[in-house]
């Protein structure tokens, strides 16, 4: 619809925010132009390869993948900056900033990929307490147990690497296992860690995995839910928690969700004894992760 | 009327086919806003009744999931931040409200990533805001429409507003899935029900089953009004016609389409297959008036005014990058950011579509 107003307006073309190649230099704005579409397909060529496929396991590839998307996003912003009408003052000071923002964002990646890569290394025992440093998680090893340090990967995937060193989204590794006196081996290992990625994006998605998770061994046979998930805080830890007894031969299991930084910590503790409860919540009472985020809502 | 005002005021762009009645031209109208309805039945429906979901299998972060429903809401997340390229990538609509466009989204953010209270009742919020934007979509259309007939932008806005909402949120309300929209939005406050909360017991548990008791009630009611509603909405264009409106045909024909297969789809399809389809077509139709309306505006903004394949690629950097951002808030986010960002790119699309599509004040 057109209105008097409307075509008056029309004569007046809407202010300019970018540099016009018009009255300066048209081949400075081209080539910025250039760069900046060439550092939008390096974005888009990092980002679907890291959507589609998924950050690569070798070091010096991840690095590659990473020089690839700053300097894309450098480049873009470098040059969508230039080649803009702002004062040349605030120009430089935006490319300063953002080239700045773009470096810190990288080495934080890099620092990340490699702590991530810290996972699979097997535990200590540092007096009485269970040390993983890749996890930055201890927990008190009750006294009449020992630790068998096995760790093992449980994958989706087909072709699984033996060399590697961290886990893929959908894989689940075991970290240890603990051996009585009756079961040196550590078969029925009254306490069990397995850690995968965190890939939750807000609080109420890791409920929701712990009530399938609830629902779904609660309607095993021979399986009673004893304790409904519960959420609460305990210090600087969240942690979600359920309880099933397996019977006929009675065991009461009691499944613990906490967060470790880049990883989900389940722990599943086991007894034969229906009285063992206190004995559950003092071992979860001497949990501690350090250097981490521990909040779910994080 | 002073040069800043005059740049203050969006431009309205002239379609060399504005005479006849459509937005942009009868064959890009008729295929995508008009005929959007259809062709989304055309491809979701047969789309997932082709064969077993196994075939499309695709594991993402561990997870299996069906690539045709991944790209379908890929499509649907990606036609959010479009609107990011209207509000703040154009200047004129950019200075007409700069503080909802900067500090709100802003302020949001932040309470989104802060609390899981507020992330979870925007995400509540968001379920059925869509419900209601997305009708509103359709009355925007008719509108623009009306507006290209010189009717006066007031003449049946009324009757238009609640004429979309009973064609498009009717449906809704009063059909099979209302429960589905129901538990979803509620899902977004589970972590209630795990801290024991009694509003978490009252939202989970209480309040779902009142409502599915009662949905009786709330179909009869949607139907009572719906009905006559119809007659009376039909009447009163009539009474219009007679006063020296115009009728657009293009409207007439958008309401048709759009109430049938709104009533098809959520009456005789499942949840998925509808929400899909509705979706679906409603992204086609704004991904459609967001580059007629920005095409020039976004060819400058991407540095590419001055090459002959300017425009092309302009779109396809559209279309590639709103592509990743959905198939990231889909299905790759991480985090409360990530997640805060997400849910407030959604609610920011659906209140400033409420007003920077604004026909009584130019802006299209």
């Amino acid at each position: 619809m057109t209105t008097g107003m409307s075509k008056q307006c029309e004569k007046t073309e809407s202010p300019p925010i970018l540099e016009s190649p018009k009255n300066g230099a048209p081949r400075r704005y081209t080539l910025l132009a250039l760069g900046f579409n060439l550092g939008l397909v390096l974005v888009a060529i990092s980002m679907i390869w890291d959507l589609w496929f998924g950050k690569p396991f070798a070091t010096a590839l991840e690095r590659f993948w990473l020089v690839l998307y700053s300097v894309g996003l450098g480049l873009s912003a470098w040059t969508w900056l230039a080649s803009s009408t702002l004062p040349l003052w605030m120009r430089r000071a935006l490319i300063c900033g953002a080239l700045a923002l773009i470096a810190y964002g990288g080495v934080d990646s890099a620092r990340e990929f490699d702590a991530e890569g810290q996972v699979l290394l097997p535990g200590r025992i540092v007096r009485d307490r269970f040390v993983h440093d890749g996890l930055g998680v201890s927990f008190k090893v009750p006294h009449n147990m020992r630790l068998l340090r096995d760790v093992s990967v449980t994958s989706p995937y087909s072709g699984q690497d033996a060399s590697r060193n961290r886990l893929r989204f959908g894989e689940q590794a075991t970290l240890f296992r603990m051996a009585l006196p009756n079961d040196p081996e550590g078969k029925s290992s009254p306490i069990r860690l397995h850690v995968k990625p965190f890939q939750f994006s807000r609080l109420d998605v890791v409920v929701l995995q712990v009530l399938n998770q609830q629902t779904g061994l609660a309607s095993q046979q021979g399986v009673r839910l004893v304790r409904p998930m519960r959420l609460y805080q305990l210090g600087q830890l969240d942690i979600v928690e359920f309880e099933i007894l397996r019977d006929p031969k009675p065991a009461l299991t009691r499944y613990v969700y906490l967060r470790s930084g880049s990883y989900l910590l389940t722990f599943v503790l086991t007894s034969p004894n229906a009285q063992d409860r206190a004995l559950f919540d003092d071992f979860i009472q001497s949990i501690q992760i350090t250097h981490r985020t521990t909040r779910f809502n994080a | 009327m002073s040069d800043l005002e005059c740049q203050a005021m969006p431009t309205p762009r002239q379609s060399p086919s504005a005479k006849s009645g459509f937005i942009i031209g009868p064959v890009y109208d008729s295929v995508f806003i008009i005929g959007a309805p259809i062709l989304a039945v055309l491809i979701v429906i047969p789309l997932f009744g082709l064969s077993s979901s196994s075939l499309f299998g695709y594991p993402i972060k561990g997870v299996i999931r069906d690539t045709r429903q991944v790209f379908i809401g890929s499509f649907i997340a990606a036609h959010l931040v479009l609107v990011y390229f209207r509000s703040h990538a154009n200047i004129n609509i950019f200075r007409t409200h700069p503080f909802c466009f900067t500090v709100v989204p802003a302020a949001l953010l932040i309470a989104t990533a802060m609390s899981p209270w507020i992330m979870g009742i925007a995400g509540a919020v968001a379920i059925w805001w869509d419900v209601y934007h997305s009708s509103l979509q359709t009355f925007g259309f008719g509108r623009i429409y009306d507006a290209k007939q010189k009717n006066s932008p007031i003449a049946g806005r009324d009757l238009d507003y609640w004429m979309n909402l009973v064609l498009y949120a009717g449906p809704v309300l009063a059909g099979a899935h209302f429960m589905d929209h129901v538990r979803q939005s509620l899902e977004q406050l589970l972590f209630l029900k795990a801290s024991q909360s009694p509003i978490g017991v009252l939202l989970m548990e209480t309040t779902p089953d009142f409502l599915q008791r009662h949905q009786g009630y709330l179909t009869a009611t949607v139907l009572a009004f719906g009905l006559p509603f119809a007659i009376f909405y039909l009447y009163s264009y009539y009474c219009l016609q007679r006063q020296g409106y115009r009728v657009s045909w293009q409207k007439v024909w958008l309401l048709i389409v759009t109430g049938s297969v709104s009533i098809y789809v959520w009456g005789f399809h499942s949840f998925l297959d509808a929400f899909f389809v509705m979706n679906f077509f409603h992204a086609l139709q704004y991904f459609a008036i967001v580059w007629f309306t920005e095409q020039q505006n976004l060819t400058r903004i991407f540095r590419l005014d001055r090459f002959s394949f300017g425009k092309s690629l302009t779109l396809a950097w559209i279309v590639v990058f709103c592509f990743l951002y959905g198939y990231w808030a889909g299905y790759h986010v991480t985090g409360v950011w990530g997640s805060g960002l997400a849910v407030t790119t959604a609610i920011m699309h659906f209140w400033y579509d409420g007003f920077i599509w604004s026909v009584r004040k130019q802006q299209v």
